[in-house]
């Protein structure tokens, strides 16, 4: 029997950039010309068998792009993030940008981060250019890929690249049959936690 | 003079004056013309203006093409853009032009509702009746049950409704018109003093959906003990906000093409829908200061919008915020959110103490499955023909219902969440799923029951006053699962 690893795995980004379009994409191979806005968050499960005969298993949090929404405990204790732009705006790589910082301080320092340009079916409306993009992920150490949930180019191979940089030292699949180990710590979003923490940060929603 | 100029859907507003860069091409421009707000930003403008310009113009084909972007994406300067833009806008015959075969078939394919019947991609399960045939009561629960529930592949038809011939009949009798315009045209519903012991009832029973507006807007008067005069203020409320700029406008203007685009009224770009849509969200996140526009929002509005005019949906709207709880769930933070999971959690606890113990084992936070639920109302968690029958519950009752329909839920799946293969992942994937109702009158039968019970409303009310003084004394960190 192959070895299965288990890995949480957040994708974060603007609104309207494709997070759940991408998932769709990577979990279901399917395509909605329009999504409806994700509410809160969404979570999804989705395999992938490596070369090596191992297979990670993505825990998948699917994020609100809205403000609003923004909770913390998305991305804590997240093994890998997917953080998403758009190319044909470039106002969705500067939310990136602010994205990967606040991973760089808050999350786990392990955390594996992939630069993802979405809807490269669009290219003509490019505002984003690959050079750079690249360049910024390559300053920062994260991967990076540029994507098209519509065609599906590019989707299965930023979550496999992903899946191959993962460490497979820890033992296969983080959770036993009773729960969550105690390291896995706990899942899901404490929209609590945040109302508390709101009142002391800086980035507070526009009211 | 264009006969297209006298649609008098969005008020004159400033003086014309040049527009520098228009989504819409020079030669449809027409006489209106929105000038900046100060310190606007010029994005939003660009939405606003273009949503005030296509109200006047109006769309090709809408309900029936998908349309041009024009504000997500600039159009582009090339001769062929331009002209694919103009040709999205629509000509003098859009209105008087017979309707193609095409069309015709695309009409007749539409379900009572207006939606098209579209494969779905949302994880999609039955909720059995079975369980709901037994009142809620403190229960143990198996453990030998799968811990998954079977996938369907499509959603079936959502059932007609019974009896709608006489029920119809009887809401005609039960509903009087309380006020009048000048033209004799109905302005107010209400309910006849006499049928009020049959209300309730009949409400649970379904409200025929001929007769949905005029109850909907009665049940609504009635709960926030708001009439005429409130409501002649709210009209003039937003015909006013039609001309402020927001600083939502760009946010919402995202939003607008992927809510319920699955509808003929919402599914060209631009279309008169989605122009509705986007004026009533605009008005509303400028209604409260501290809510603003929030994600979830839209599918509320657009339910509304399949039975109101877009003056009368922002006035729906605010007595949602302001009488129907909805300020607490959206104001930053979502306390309101948080108090109906403390209330849910606390119910599921006392009936379910082993599915309570099963969501702790498996740390399944509440707010990661139910946060939807209670923000959107169940929009795009059941069908539609479900969501309107909670709505019609909800409209009698209050935010109160929503808080049992999440019991509801837990309560059918009780035996897969507590199962000895269960597990995170299974528990969660349950949850979340879109939820098919195998019979919506035994669901509405349920909910009547457990909201009619005198005991679990103290109970609620005791643990929303709980919660507050949790929240109060700083103790409602650690309170949630």
């Amino acid at each position: 029997m192959s070895k299965q690893f288990q890995f949480k795995l957040v994708l974060l980004g603007e609104s309207a950039v494709g997070k759940s379009s991408l998932v769709l994409r990577f979990v279901k191979d399917q395509f909605d010309d329009y999504r409806e806005s994700t509410i809160g968050a969404a979570f999804l499960t989705q395999t992938v068998s490596l070369e090596d005969g191992t297979s990670v298993k993505f825990e998948i949090w699917d994020t609100a792009g809205q403000e609003r929404y923004k909770a913390p405990m998305y991305y804590r204790n997240a093994n890998c993030a997917v953080v998403v732009y758009d190319i044909t705006q470039s106002a969705s790589l500067e939310k990136a940008r602010s994205w990967i910082r606040e991973l760089q301080r808050q999350a786990d320092p392990s955390i594996i981060i992939a630069l993802c340009g979405n809807k490269s079916d669009l290219s003509a409306r490019r505002q984003v250019s690959q050079e750079e993009a690249k360049k910024y992920a390559e300053e920062e150490g994260l991967m990076w890929g540029e994507t098209s949930a519509k065609s599906g180019e590019g989707v299965q191979d930023i979550f496999t690249d992903i899946a191959k940089k993962l460490p497979k030292s820890a033992p296969p699949s983080a959770r036993t049959a009773g729960g969550r180990t105690a390291t896995g710590a706990r899942q899901g979003v404490d929209l609590n936690k945040q109302a508390n923490a709101t009142g002391g940060q800086g980035e507070q929603c526009n009211c | 003079m264009s006969p297209l100029l006298t649609v008098p859907s969005t008020p004159a507003s400033s003086p014309p004056r040049g527009q520098a860069k228009s989504s819409i091409p020079s030669s449809k421009q027409s006489q209106l013309s929105l000038v900046p707000s100060e310190g606007e930003d010029p994005d939003a403008f660009h939405v606003r203006s273009t949503y005030a310009q296509l109200d006047l113009i109006g769309v090709k084909g809408d309900g029936v093409d998908d349309g041009v972007e024009r504000t997500r994406a600039r159009l582009g300067g090339s001769r062929a853009s331009e002209l694919l833009a103009e040709g999205a806008l629509a000509d003098e015959t859009e209105k008087t032009r017979d309707l193609t075969p095409k069309e015709r078939e695309l009409l007749a394919s539409l379900d009572r509702y207006g939606f098209f019947v579209t494969p779905s991609h949302d994880r999609l399960i039955l909720l059995p009746a079975a369980p709901l045939r037994k009142s809620l009561a403190r229960v143990a629960s198996a453990t030998a049950a799968p811990a998954s529930a079977p996938l369907l592949r499509a959603p079936p038809p959502s059932a007609a409704p019974v009896k709608e011939r006489e029920r119809t009949a009887k809401w005609g009798r039960m509903l009087i018109a309380e006020s009048r315009d000048q033209g004799s045209n109905v302005e107010l519903w209400g309910i006849r003093l006499s049928k009020e012991p049959k209300l309730r009832e009949r409400t649970f029973k379904g409200i025929p959906d001929c007769w949905r507006s005029a109850a909907w807007e009665a049940l609504m008067n009635r709960f926030t003990k708001t009439g005429r005069r409130e409501l002649r203020q709210l009209a003039e409320e937003y015909r006013l906000a039609l001309d402020q700029p927001s600083t939502y406008d760009v946010q919402i203007d995202l939003d607008v093409p992927r809510t319920i685009s699955g509808h003929i009224s919402f599914r060209t770009r631009y279309g008169q829908g989605q122009r509705s849509l986007f004026h009533v969200l605009h008005g509303l996140s400028l209604h409260c200061e501290t809510c603003g526009y929030c994600q979830g929002m839209g599918p509320i509005a657009a339910t509304l919008l399949c039975y109101f005019d877009p003056e009368r949906v922002y006035a729906c709207l605010v007595r949602l915020h302001d009488a129907y709880s909805m300020h607490q769930i959206f104001s930053p933070g979502f306390p309101g959110l948080l108090e109906a999971i403390y209330v849910q959690e606390r119910i599921t606890e006392q009936m379910m103490p082993d599915v309570y113990a099963a969501f702790k084992k498996h740390m399944i936070s509440t707010t990661s499955y139910a946060t939807k639920w209670y923000i959107t109302l169940f929009a795009n968690s059941v069908p539609f023909q479900a969501q309107l029958r909670l709505w019609d519950a909800f409209l009698l009752e209050g935010h109160d219902i929503f808080v049992v329909v999440a019991i509801a839920i837990v309560w059918t799946y009780r035996d897969h969440i507590t199962s000895s293969s269960a597990n995170f992942e299974s528990v969660l994937s349950l949850l979340s799923s879109f939820f098919v109702p195998e019979d919506e009158n035994a669901l509405l039968l349920w909910i009547e029951k457990v909201i009619a019970d005198k005991k679990v409303r103290a109970d609620m009310q005791t643990w929303r006053q709980d919660w507050r003084r949790l929240v109060s004394e700083g103790k409602d960190g650690s309170a949630l699962l």
